[in-house]
């Protein structure tokens, strides 16, 4: 990490624990409000993991102090695992 | 220059003695050496595997098994080579000897955690082998491990399963310690496209390894889940889908056919300019192409599972993704061609290895073509063709390039050389033998012969016969080979510094290297790594040969 990068507060960390808690109690909330097991239910449930994780890798891993490779290593991983869902998408959507 | 050089009448074998200093070095060219003699005691046992199923199909019938044992023997057969074998043989032998040497420093970054890779493998490979010691005897699935069958099998699946999960993990920590080694720990001097090939084909699979990986990894996870606890993913019978798992098996286990293969096309592309004399033509479209066929690797999964119930708009899409890998991996060839072409090429085996290598990959090559074509893949599908395309690509890819890199790297490991007369005479038996076992397999396959089948119709009998006879001169040339280099590493005539004429900086440094690699500042020029008007001057510096 770079000297000059903003160093990671206990305050930011009990925001993000804060906002990972509440975004937990909506995923149950959600997980009734949309009926359980249906493709609604799951797209949501999946929706809010993903702001979780983000907040996850940005805070509590702290690449959001980090240099710009890492960011785009990141990136780079995401756009793989979303070209993994599309493709897999091509088989379940029309099978 | 490293600061750390030390004296270079201190080789690495000499730097430290005891079965301790071995098996808990931090020294990145001791672990590759503890690879090298793990990897080839396992190989030794594949081949053997691999001895008894040609002799159990050289007639019709039962011969030397039953059809359960057989079962069992392609399973393990399988598992060993692949992930004991295949996956680890080039980066971790090689890659863990070369990549510091070859970017002028002292180590690897991590060094810790390349020991602890090298344990994670032999902990796999306990692991694996305790599967013939417990329950109901080693797993009879085949080594994709495909569901339903690897949920119900009441063999050794589970044991199995975590061996592969276990071994997974030590791929996944050496491709990250060439990651952060290559960015963060090459030559001052060295910017990227001044890295020898090598390198570059060494970073490609690391990223392969590193995000490819840890999917099977789950994946096989979830197979052990279901067969412990009856959660229903996989198997139709639990609710499962056996597609999914093919799916997931295939994102990692397409992407790791790269893994075994781009560091051996790095090797090639190391040997190639050596052995021509002359720097290679287009270095940067086979670097760029590494990484293109890392890439694109992820996108062509599926063309394992055309005859599996996918949707037809997939099984397009993954025949047309298919075809384009064949483009980058035809620059890589038709720049190493082209480097020959007019060079002053010296003969030696390692070249023969490489050009060997070259034949066999475009036989695997262009028969994988034909399993791209979705037409003509339906056709082929589950016949001994494709275990023949498979081995030359794999074999006669992987296993002849790390078996030439084991002669041309040899003089820098062990600071001997080798008889180059019983080199020739090895590589002949176990390239014609490799090419009459394989050619009889891919033809025996057209003609409609399943893979994995214990028996066959007569028809097939004669090519099974000549299949079996080409395993024979293929062990004689393996057996040769080992009886060559092991005898050289004793008593082979020292080596110089730089017997090939190689103008890579391990040719800079003494055989065996020392303990720091680097006894003296190393040349590097600002035309690249294979400017060979440096030779004179590389060759300049003393030549101490050392005796260990």
């Amino acid at each position: 990490m770079s000297k000059h990068s903003h160093s990671p507060s206990y305050k930011s960390d009990l925001i993000t624990f804060a906002a990972l808690m509440a975004l937990t109690i909506i995923t149950i909330w959600a997980s009734y409000a949309t009926g359980g097991t249906t493709v609604l239910a799951v797209s949501v449930a999946m929706f809010i993991a993903t702001i979780k994780a983000t907040f996850v890798v940005r805070n509590f891993m702290h690449i959001k102090y980090d240099h710009i490779i890492y960011k785009i290593f990141i990136g780079i991983v995401i756009l793989l695992f979303l070209s993994f869902i599309v493709l897999l998408g091509i088989d379940y959507a029309l099978r | 220059m490293d600061s750390h050089a030390i004296d270079s009448n201190l080789n690495f074998y000499e730097a430290k003695r005891g079965l301790f200093s071995w098996i808990f070095t931090l020294d990145h060219k001791r672990i590759a050496l503890l690879y090298l003699y793990s990897i080839s005691l396992f190989f030794l046992v594949g081949v053997a595997l691999g001895f008894l199923m040609r002799l159990e199909l050289f007639s019709p019938g039962g011969q030397v098994m039953d059809p359960r044992t057989y079962n069992q023997v392609f399973t393990f057969h399988g598992v060993i080579m692949i992930f004991l074998v295949i996956i680890p043989s080039i980066p971790a032998v090689f890659g863990n000897f070369f990549l510091p040497i070859m970017i002028g420093t002292d180590d690897v970054a991590l060094p810790r955690l390349n020991l602890f890779s090298w344990w994670l493998y032999i902990i796999g490979a306990l692991m694996a082998l305790g599967t013939l010691m417990f329950g109901n005897g080693p797993a009879d699935t085949g080594w994709t491990f495909y569901a339903p069958y690897s949920v119900t099998s009441d063999t050794n699946v589970s044991m199995l399963l975590l061996a592969a999960f276990v071994l997974g993990f030590s791929s996944i920590l050496t491709g990250l310690n060439f990651i952060v080694t290559i960015h963060r720990l090459r030559a001052p001097q060295m910017p990227w496209f001044k890295m020898p090939l090598f390198a570059w084909g060494l970073y490609a699979t690391a990223w392969i390894q590193l995000l490819a990986t840890p999917i099977v990894g789950i994946t096989l996870l979830m197979v052990v889940m279901e067969r412990t606890f009856g959660i229903g993913l996989f198997d139709p019978a639990l609710g499962g889908d056996p597609v999914l798992y093919q799916h997931l098996f295939w994102i990692y286990s397409h992407p790791v056919v790269y893994v075994m293969i781009l560091p051996a096309m790095g090797i090639v592309s190391e040997v190639i300019p050596t052995s021509a004399q002359r720097t290679i033509f287009g270095y940067k479209a086979i670097a760029l192409s590494s990484m293109a066929i890392a890439f694109l690797g992820y996108f062509v999964w599926g063309h394992h599972m055309f005859t599996s119930g996918m949707s037809d708009e997939a099984r397009v899409v993954f025949s047309f993704i298919t075809f384009l890998v064949a483009i980058p991996t035809a620059i890589k060839v038709f720049n190493w061609i082209a480097t020959l072409y007019k060079g002053s090429i010296y003969i030696t085996p390692n070249l023969l290895w490489s050009t060997a290598f070259i034949f066999n990959f475009l036989i695997g090559g262009l028969t994988g073509l034909i399993n791209g074509a979705l037409a003509a893949d339906v056709h082929v599908h589950d016949t001994t063709y494709i275990v023949a395309h498979f081995h030359y690509t794999m074999f006669g890819g992987t296993i002849f390039v790390f078996l030439g890199a084991l002669h041309y790297w040899f003089p820098k490991i062990w600071g001997r050389m080798y008889n180059q007369k019983l080199a020739y005479w090895a590589l002949g038996f176990t390239f014609v033998g490799f090419n009459i076992l394989y050619g009889a397999m891919l033809t025996v396959g057209v003609k409609g012969m399943p893979r994995r089948y214990y028996d066959y119709l007569p028809q097939f009998e004669f090519l099974n016969k000549v299949a079996t006879v080409g395993s024979w001169i293929l062990i004689l040339g393996i057996l040769l080979m080992i009886y060559n280099l092991i005898r050289s590493a004793r008593k082979g005539e020292i080596a110089p510094r730089n017997p090939w004429n190689g103008v890579t900086l391990e040719w800079q440094v003494p055989s065996p290297p020392p303990l720091h690699n680097f006894d003296r500042p190393f040349i590097l020029s600002e035309n690249g790594p294979y400017d060979f008007s440096l030779l004179e001057k590389i060759n300049e510096v003393e030549q101490k040969p050392l005796d260990h």
